[in-house]
């Protein structure tokens, strides 16, 4: 046990479904309650102890209430339990080489559900629609029954109304100062949307905060309570008087804030949450327009589809590489079926003298069927947990994977729901697979088996090599697409520039971009500033631009003030800047084209000059960026990106910023820094990356393993002859040598197999998911690394093989 | 077990009950008796006992609303008359059978 029940979801999923059975419902909770309270009082060892003893009870009790039959079939299984204890050369390989298939499964599926579906993070039984206005930023979601007739949106006193208003604030923590998001909120709206506590309350008063569960366990020392702490968020004490559980982030599916404060319908812009509406655009906008009657500035819903673009959804290029990840976690599986067939297999040959007995006294064919069925159950169990205990682990380890900077951006995994649902399914599934191959073995005649196992057995090493180098391979594609990919605009020179969106509070109050510069410049005298439509790093699209009569060329479009260049650090190489829109700077590498000071250019049919000409930024691998530096002044806008360089290469703080812009009307935030932005930008292709890199790993354990139990038992059939041989004079070498020369066909056939699969294979799925074939290198690569890893697995087998004492095996022939 | 049909558990819990008034719930119970009596029994032993009471109409029961974190709504446990009978007769019977033996007070825990 690692932490608070409300921290492993399948713990306390398991007290409900033993109370349920035990028909003590509520015992889960009163568990659950005493377990925090022993966490507080005694520590985790002695909360950990206690929380046993009370599984382990009501265990028994669970236990009691099944079926006589079942108590039967328990006691049944006793005998090949204890066989299996004896046997840790078959239990352990198996259980490792089905548990890492079924953790690879579990792990990919909650990662792609995770990202590329969003869950809600309060109750399910809470019917909502969140309302936001216009600027308001935030997605909305109306998991909503379709069935369920609309009903008038409940009064605000009946707490099912709440406003939301998403702020950022600095916070001193036990860790540190850190950069929080929080939601302003008015009281009850944890509980009032089905969330849960984890510790004390919910808000029921002014200057109160409640913490997310990750960000308590993130940022105080384990074991000790935040309620009562003091926090200052940007000169406002708020006291802290509950922590929420972990399934609770509150009707977002992006930004997770950190904290949960006391908030009363803010001045700015914020989101309306309604519980208790019906599922409908309709409805929904009925929802806004009775809000809006009643004085709330609601302007714009968004459905539940808006979700799906999080990361460019299925399709995009997140979601292609997560679904060729869970393939190849597939495909880590069936190489670990295909061993635990294997083992099966070399274990029923051995069973072979017991099975003849067995049938002599009177077994029926379906008793020795079970037996064989009996034991891949069991060992599919304790492969399960293995999967759920390394599921668990990669789930701890994928946020660290994870390159995110800043609040509100972790990786909520779960593998309480689907990935244990994967683990339990596959394990069923790898269970009945495994019992194939060994129930045809052993029900056939002695001599018939012997032949017809080791043809199976060979057959599934062979198969598994080949396995392993295609996933090798595989994997290797997607860290050379991610490699590929792995481009940030890295051209700029000063990469603590701060970034801050600013936006006018009405539409009337739009002024020029370069009145807009002169008001914040008066807050942060020294630093040099620039106002941009766009983000600089990938906010910009490529457009397609000609100069004269040449043939139209691909750039990035940006949008900037003059000051844009210093501001970056980006040297411009002859020429000035542009003044306005009908100007422009071109990158350097643009001039082959026909960009040079005095040109004149053509974007949608628009018709700039060429002021200046700029040097190139590139990308992070070196590729340049061509780029149009297009004037932005005149134009009256309502907002855009403030980008702020103090003198010492640091940004300034928002303080002094929204000091000077929010008298004259503009709402100011902190965006972050552009090394931050680069990182980010990044985030996607270094986690693929790092995940590709882990499967590969995983992969190769499985087929070491494999390949280590198949031999290991391979010399453990052998051993009375090869000890006779070593007893005889036969040289260790020679001896070791019978192994290689019975491992390098199977291996070879399997590579062989492997290498021209992989072709096909890494072709096919190169067409598919957009990425480069595999190249000869990679193949050859590929191989041998599948290669390098089936001998070093051979290493162990190989020690055994004059293990044995020679002398004694002599006198016992 | 006394004339009551009263175990030891079954005794505590009931004395638990009464000594925390009206509506009390399992994990009160749980943590007042582990604390007063010095036994440490395991919370579904306690839930056992508390629904065997019920079904002996020394106890009655009814669901709560949900605690103030939210979550299952709780059952609420109340000593019955014949519960409050049945306490008397325990105590009775364990007044008759010490009565007369003499036997010094055992010392308080921890001191």
């Amino acid at each position: 046990m690692n932490g608070p029940i409300g921290e492993g979801p399948v713990v306390r999923r398991l007290l409900e479904a033993l109370g349920r059975l035990a028909g003590y419902p509520e015992l889960a909770d009163d568990v659950n309650d005493g377990y925090e309270r022993r966490l507080a009082g005694a520590g985790r060892l002695r909360a950990s102890i206690w929380l046993a003893r009370q599984v382990g009870a009501l265990l028994i009790l669970a236990v009691r209430g099944t079926p006589r039959w079942m108590g039967r079939t328990l006691f049944g299984l006793r005998h090949t339990v204890r066989r299996l204890v004896r046997r840790p050369s078959l239990t352990l390989p198996f259980a490792i080489v089905l548990g890492g298939g079924l953790a690879a499964v579990a792990f990919m599926a909650e990662v792609r559900d995770a990202l590329l579906h969003p869950r809600l993070g309060v109750a399910e039984e809470v019917r909502l629609v969140v309302v936001t206005d216009s600027s308001g930023g935030s997605r909305a979601m109306l998991p909503l029954d379709p069935a369920t007739p609309w009903t008038e949106p409940p009064p605000a006193a009946t707490g099912r109304l709440f406003t939301s208003r998403f702020e950022s604030a600095n916070v001193a923590t036990p860790a540190g100062l850190l950069r929080v998001t929080m939601d302003a909120v008015p009281e009850g709206f944890v509980t009032g949307l089905g969330g849960r506590l984890r510790l004390g309350h919910d808000l029921d008063g002014p200057d109160q905060a409640v913490l997310a569960h990750a960000f308590w366990r993130s940022h105080w020392p384990e074991g000790s309570s935040p309620l009562g702490a003091t926090l200052e968020l940007d000169g406002r004490s708020v006291t802290v008087v509950g922590v929420a559980d972990p399934d609770f982030d509150g009707p977002t599916c992006c930004v997770r804030p950190s904290l949960w404060v006391s908030g009363e319908r803010p001045a700015g812009p914020y989101r309306i949450v309604v519980a208790g509406v019906a599922d409908s655009t309709a409805a929904a906008t009925a929802v806004a327009a009775r809000l809006r009657d009643a004085g709330h500035p609601a302007a714009k819903i968004e459905l539940p589809h808006a979700l799906a673009a999080v990361f460019g959804g299925e399709n995009g290029p997140v979601g292609r590489s997560l679904t060729t990840l869970l393939w190849l976690a597939l495909a880590a599986f069936a190489a670990g079926i295909l061993n635990g067939g294997n083992l099966l297999v070399a274990d029923a040959l051995e069973r072979r003298d017991e099975v003849s007995i067995r049938r002599s006294i009177g077994a029926s064919p379906g008793a020795i069927v079970a037996l064989v069925v009996e034991q891949a159950g069991l060992l599919a169990v304790a492969g399960a947990s293995i999967g759920l205990l390394l599921g668990w682990v990669m789930t701890e380890a994928a946020p660290h994977l994870l390159p995110i900077i800043g609040p509100g951006s972790t990786l909520n995994l779960d593998l309480g729901g689907l990935g244990t649902v994967v683990v339990l399914a596959g394990a069923v599934l790898g269970a009945a697979l495994c019992a194939l191959p060994a129930a045809v073995i052993v029900m056939t005649t002695a001599a018939r088996a012997r032949r017809r196992g080791g043809r199976v057995s060979g057959g599934l090493v062979a198969a598994q090599a080949a396995l392993g180098t295609v996933l090798v391979v595989l994997t290797g594609m997607l860290v050379n697409e991610s490699r590929r990919l792995d481009g940030a605009f890295v051209g700029f020179r000063n990469a603590g520039v701060g970034i801050f969106p600013v936006r006018a509070s009405a539409e009337e109050r739009s002024v020029t971009p370069d009145e807009l510069l002169a008001a914040a410049q008066v807050a942060t005298p020294g630093a040099t500033a620039a106002l941009t439509r766009h983000m600089p790093v990938y906010g910009a699209e490529a457009d397609s631009v000609s100069f004269g009569s040449g043939p139209p060329v691909e750039a990035y479009v940006e949008e900037a003030t003059h000051g844009f260049f210093d501001v970056l650090g980006i040297r411009p190489l002859e020429g000035r800047p542009a003044r306005d829109g009908r100007e422009a700077v071109a990158s350097a590498d643009l001039r082959a084209a026909g960009a040079s000071v005095g040109a004149t250019i053509v974007i949608e049919g628009e018709e700039l000059s060429i002021v200046g000409v700029a040097e190139t930024a590139t990308w992070a691998r070196g590729e340049p960026r061509p780029t149009i530096y297009r004037g932005w002044s005149a134009e009256r806008v309502t907002g855009g990106l403030l980008l702020l360089h103090g003198r010492d290469g640091s940004a300034p703080g928002l303080a002094a910023v929204a000091a000077a812009l929010t008298p004259a009307g503009y709402a100011v935030s902190w965006f972050g820094t552009l090394r931050e932005q680069v990182v980010r930008s990044r985030v996607f292709t270094v986690f693929l990356q790092r995940l590709a890199t882990l499967f590969a790993a995983l992969c190769l354990l499985v087929v070491v393993t494999g390949v280590y139990a198949h031999f290991t038992r391979w010399v453990k059939a052998r051993h009375r002859d090869l000890g006779i041989r070593h007893a005889l004079g036969a040289r260790p070498a020679r001896l070791r040598g019978t192994l290689y020369v019975a491992a390098a066909p199977l291996l070879a056939a399997g590579l062989a197999t492997g290498l021209g699969a992989s072709r096909y294979l890494g072709r096919n799925a190169a067409r598919v998911i957009g990425v480069a074939a595999p190249g000869l290198g990679l193949l050859a690569v590929g191989t041998l690394v599948v290669a390098a890893a089936s001998l070093v697995s051979l290493v162990g087998p190989a020690f055994r093989v004059v293990r044995y004492e020679p002398r004694r095996l002599l006198t016992e022939e | 077990m006394g004339r009551s049909g009263l175990g030891e558990l079954e005794t505590i819990v009931l004395a638990t009950v009464h000594r925390l008034g009206d509506e009390v719930t399992g994990t009160v119970a749980y943590e007042d008796l582990t604390e007063r009596a010095g036994r440490d029994p395991t919370v579904p032993a306690v839930h056992v006992t508390l629904r065997r009471l019920e079904s002996k109409g020394l106890l009655h029961s009814r669901l709560g609303g949900v605690s103030p974190r939210g979550g299952r709504r709780q059952r609420l446990f109340s000593l019955t008359s014949e519960g409050r009978t049945a306490l008397a007769e325990s105590r009775a019977m364990w007044a008759r059978v010490f009565d007369g033996l003499g036997l010094a007070d055992a010392p308080e825990s921890g001191s």
